[in-house]
């Protein structure tokens, strides 16, 4: 048994993340890189199959399964942490790349659980890294930002711990297989992945987090998080009708904010909102070549908007503004960055030759072989719709339209390179699709090449854009409110602390006298036993 | 600022436009060389009128938001 097969990959960033914070210069800088690309270098080499098993209780623990699914995002996972621990490695903070590979650890710790038990440990994990990584930016508004996250996010694991005690009770098993929606265990395990992948109506975290968090914490939060909780829906959720509405959903969803957004990174995320919509619609639907198309666009999405945000991030820094009313005229001393975000936006376009392209015709052939025809339109207007946000108003409006006057250069060697990575890796993709197909959970039988699809593609993107220009004057970037549900949160919370207070002093007045405290803990613990006896 | 950028100036936008419009009509006229005449011009339709569509309804949140005037800004 050779040393490699001790080492899990995610416990291994995890474990990386300690030694940044003490490390400095270069060295840290090569730690940072490195340690992702072992991970990688792990993963490939690992055959199909289940590792590192661990007896907890009564129940065998399995640490590590490779199989299709699980490799392909993986794989992923870590390639994409190795290019944006490349980006973020000279500027960032120390506190900062510790938190994205403990992000980045615990992502690929949930992709590789083969058990409840194991995915739930990776999931708090993951919680806690996000909300560290956005609190690095050490600003009151990050901080905030911050702890609401967390509060959200350990509501969620709250809501998957009970539904993971539920399913455990009544099959006895703690394996992380495909399950349906058919008891309130399962609705609330669906409902604990579904906050994580930014599902409405509380899609609201994610565009927070992304514009609170630094630039280097947003590029890591918007390729792992929600992508992480999308392969959980996939392993566990596939054809959940449910799912297809929510997708449809957010697909507008996402759109109609990003097209309200002025922020640049607000808008991204809502873009990634909508994008993720494709993947649950895909998930949804369920069928093999659904489900080949809901892994290649999650996959897919990691690239993309990892890209997406590091454009974002370079004209941040070098401009100093965030809002799109503030930029414009950038191509002339940003060509670079311009180059690669019009990669990132013709990818999600899904013009031929992306790897979007690549990925959306299996959805295509997907909901063309299911029949779904209105549904097949509804999602081709979608991916139309895309010009409105990342597609093609994100770029127009900063890299060219009015000249804002601002001439900053392109970022630095290392932004540059792990930029020009990850657009390489979009037109690969799009170019040798076969490169995706082989390593999907099922045989792919559609051709992205073919003249009508290639035919029907370039019309998609041409008139949408034909479109995009015809109310160009209407979708101008300026500065407005802009609402979503957490204003709703914001607002009822302090409306509860009253009451909560008010109860909040009544147990302790009440648990102050011996007698009641002695009886609440009876009355309690027999609440768990009667809870316990219903779920086994 | 700057309005007399390249990317802004109204001729230069009418050309852009123009050129576009052709490139289109080939994309148009592609479909129907390579014998598709039961789609011909359904995509593009489709594609124009979504564009269009969401954007409008996007326009119409826009303008309702910018309406109720409330001071929570957090972008």
């Amino acid at each position: 048994m050779s040393m490699t097969e001790f080492l899990h990959p995610g416990l291994l960033l995890i474990a990386a993340a300690l030694p940044v914070l003490w490390l400095g210069g270069w060295v840290r800088s090569l730690w940072v890189i490195a340690m992702p690309l072992a991970a990688l270098c792990l993963i490939w080499q690992w055959p199909q199959g289940h590792y590192l098993h661990l007896q907890y209780v009564d129940y065998e623990l399995s640490l590590l399964v490779i199989d299709h699914l699980s490799r392909i995002f993986a794989l992923v996972f870590a390639l994409f942490t190795a290019v944006a621990m490349l980006f973020c490695c000279r500027q960032a903070n120390r506190h900062e790349l510790a938190a994205a590979l403990l992000c980045s650890g615990s992502a690929l710790g949930i992709v590789l659980a083969g058990d409840l038990i194991t995915l739930f440990v990776f999931w708090e994990l993951l919680a806690l890294g996000g909300s560290l990584l956005i609190r690095a930016n050490h600003t009151p508004a990050a901080r905030g930002v911050g702890r609401r996250y967390l509060y959200l996010h350990l509501c969620g694991c709250a809501v998957l711990l009970a539904g993971i005690a539920g399913h455990t009770g009544t099959t006895g098993s703690i394996s992380f297989t495909d399950m349906a929606p058919d008891t309130a265990a399962h609705y609330l395990m669906l409902a604990g992945f579904l906050l994580t992948a930014a599902a409405v109506p509380l899609a609201f975290w994610l565009p927070a987090a992304c514009s609170r968090a630094t630039f280097n914490g947003a590029v890591v939060l918007s390729g792992l998080v929600t992508q992480t909780a999308l392969y959980t829906l996939l392993r566990g959720f596939p054809g959940t009708e449910l799912l297809i509405v929510l997708g449809l959903i957010m697909i507008v969803y996402g759109i109609v904010y990003a097209v309200l957004a002025d922020a640049l990174r607000r808008l991204l995320a809502y873009s990634l909102v909508s994008q993720v919509g494709f993947v649950l619609v895909a998930t949804g639907i369920g069928t093999e070549s659904a489900l080949n198309a809901a892994v290649a666009m999650g996959v897919m999405l990691t690239l993309i908007m990892g890209l997406m945000f590091m454009t974002a991030a370079a004209v941040a820094d070098g401009t100093g503004r965030q809002r799109l009313s503030e930029l414009g005229g950038l191509y002339q001393s940003m060509p670079l960055t311009t180059g690669c975000a019009i990669i990132g936006a013709v990818s999600l376009l899904a013009v031929p030759l992306t790897g979007g392209h690549a990925s959306r015709v299996l959805l295509d052939e997907a909901v063309r072989a299911g029949t779904f025809t209105t549904l097949g339109w509804f999602l081709y207007a979608g991916t139309a719709g895309a010009v409105l946000h990342a597609g093609f108003r994100y770029p127009w409006f900063t890299f060219y339209h009015r000249d804002s006057g601002l001439r900053p250069s392109d970022p630095p060697w290392n932004m540059r390179l792990a930029m020009l990575l990850l657009a390489w890796l979009c037109i690969l993709i799009g170019m040798a699709p076969c490169q995706l197909y082989a390593h999907l959970p099922y045989a792919v039988a559609c051709e992205p090449y073919d003249p009508a699809v290639i035919l029907a593609a370039l019309q998609r993107a041409g008139f949408a854009i034909l479109g995009f220009f015809m109310l160009l004057r209407w979708l101008e970037p300026r500065r407005r409110v802009l609402l979503d549900v957490d204003w709703l949160i914001q607002r009822l919370v302090p409306m509860l602390r009253p009451p909560l207070s008010w109860l909040a002093a009544c147990f302790t007045a009440c648990f102050a006298r011996e007698a009641v405290r002695e009886a609440a803990l009876i009355a309690g613990l027999l609440l768990l036993l009667l809870l316990c006896l219903y779920w086994f | 600022v700057n309005d007399q950028h390249v990317f802004y100036r109204a001729k230069t936008l009418y050309i852009l436009r123009l050129a576009g419009a052709v490139i289109l009509l080939i994309l148009l006229l592609a479909e129907w060389y390579f014998g598709l005449p039961a789609m011909f011009g359904m995509h593009a339709a489709l594609a124009l009128l979504a564009s269009v569509i969401l954007a409008l309804i996007a326009t119409a949140v826009g303008h309702l938001y910018d309406r109720a005037q409330s001071a929570y800004v957090d972008d």
